[in-house]
């Protein structure tokens, strides 16, 4: 058996869709008067379908996802470079192109990966790296139109991750959670624990975060603890490291205001259990992955729509993370089945 | 990113509310689908 690699390839092509999304977005919010609507719009639009793509993509798998999302990005880069429509054509169209890459990423590591959770951990890190990657490349004077060649590279990429899908591909090996629970009350759990830390997650009091170095830090450990958290999981038991990363994570973020080493120890922790979430909804919806990763996706939007609208003070983000934490390391140990010695 | 609410988006703004709705439908379509799933595997 040919060691798969799929996780590699799909954290390269999140890297680049991510890129090709935050130097966009950063590039067209530059001064704009409507700076509020498109990074909403932008996480509706990117993250919201994914369920809908992914729930057609499980149903249909021969439709080639990553191709449609690279052709979409294209698209919405060359409106972008070339003409003067309004943004909002071009940020539909590259949220759209941004949700079929990641549904197409989520079904093609969740499949190949055996039941494991490292290689759709690595893929989902990608992420993470892109971002601040777009943000940093957006304050150059670079010509939006040579992301172009960045965004072309992920065809060869999507295809060579193609080839380790066999015929009897699929997430049958998925069963991290006790059999003994009502499905439905264990998809509400997942759920409930991504809104949760989703929101949880723009509330880490980070006021030593000042400068660009910092920010790169900041985001860089975020993507090692999410690709962490799937390979640990692997290695020591999904279990522990669910539990154990939220409940650790607690006392770094509370005292890391203004210790910059403290703080991304506690967001390497926080940011862990990105992929267990998945993990979880996989074992319920084996034949959906697309859908299951679609769950993970709105909750992530839910739970990130408040900071759109309310502004809490540091004292209270502090209370949050404390009682949101135990309640999701409470839940997840009860949803998850106990480790095995693997 | 700094960003900036301002309320009049909300209200003035058709964009805001198409998306909205349009969320709110794809929610609804997914709870469907799970439910369709779950429910036909037990």
């Amino acid at each position: 058996m040919k060691k798969n690699i799929t996780g590699i390839l799909y954290f390269y092509i999140h890297f680049i869709v991510e890129i090709a999304c935050f130097f966009y977005l950063s590039r067209v919010t530059n001064g704009s008067n409507v700076v509020w609507l498109i990074p909403f719009i932008y996480d509706g639009v990117a993250f919201v379908p994914q369920s809908i793509i992914g729930y057609i993509s499980d149903k249909y798998p021969k439709i080639n996802m990553a191709f449609i999302g690279t052709i979409l990005m294209i698209i919405s880069y060359l409106i972008f470079g070339l003409t003067k429509w309004s943004v909002f054509i071009s940020l539909i169209i590259i949220c759209l192109g941004n949700a079929f890459l990641h549904v197409a990423g989520a079904e093609n590591t969740l499949k190949t990966s055996g039941g494991r959770l490292s290689p759709s951990a690595i893929f989902v890190a990608g992420g993470s790296f892109g971002v601040i990657t777009g943000k940093v490349l957006a304050m150059s004077s670079i010509n939006p139109l040579w992301l172009l060649i960045p965004i072309m590279t992920i065809i060869p990429f999507s295809i060579l991750a193609d080839m380790y899908i066999e015929k009897d591909s699929n997430t049958d090996k998925f069963n991290y959670v006790r059999e003994c629970l009502n499905p439905y009350v264990v998809i509400l759990i997942a759920f409930l624990v991504v809104i949760a830390r989703g929101y949880v997650g723009y509330g880490i009091p980070t006021s030593w975060n000042k400068t660009v170095i910092q920010n790169i830090i900041f985001f860089c450990t975020m993507g090692l603890g999410k690709a962490l958290g799937g390979i640990l999981s692997d290695k020591i038991g999904i279990r522990k490291v669910a539990v154990g990363s939220t409940l650790l994570a607690i006392p770094f973020l509370c005292c890391g205001n203004n210790l910059m080493i403290v703080s991304i120890i506690g967001v390497m922790f926080f940011s862990m259990t990105m992929s267990i979430t998945l993990g979880i909804l996989t074992s319920i919806l084996k034949e959906n992955p697309g859908l299951a990763f679609g769950i993970t996706t709105i909750g992530l939007f839910l739970g990130t729509a408040p900071i759109f609208f309310i502004k809490l003070t540091m004292n209270i983000n502090i209370i949050l993370i404390i009682i949101v934490s135990i309640i999701c390391s409470i839940l997840l140990g009860y949803v998850l089945k106990g480790d095995e010695k693997k | 990113m700094k960003i900036i609410f301002d309320p009049r988006y909300i209200t003035n703004n058709t964009v805001f509310w198409i998306y909205v709705v349009a969320m709110i439908l794809i929610i609804i379509a997914t709870v469907i689908f799970v439910i369709k799933e779950v429910g036909g595997k037990r």
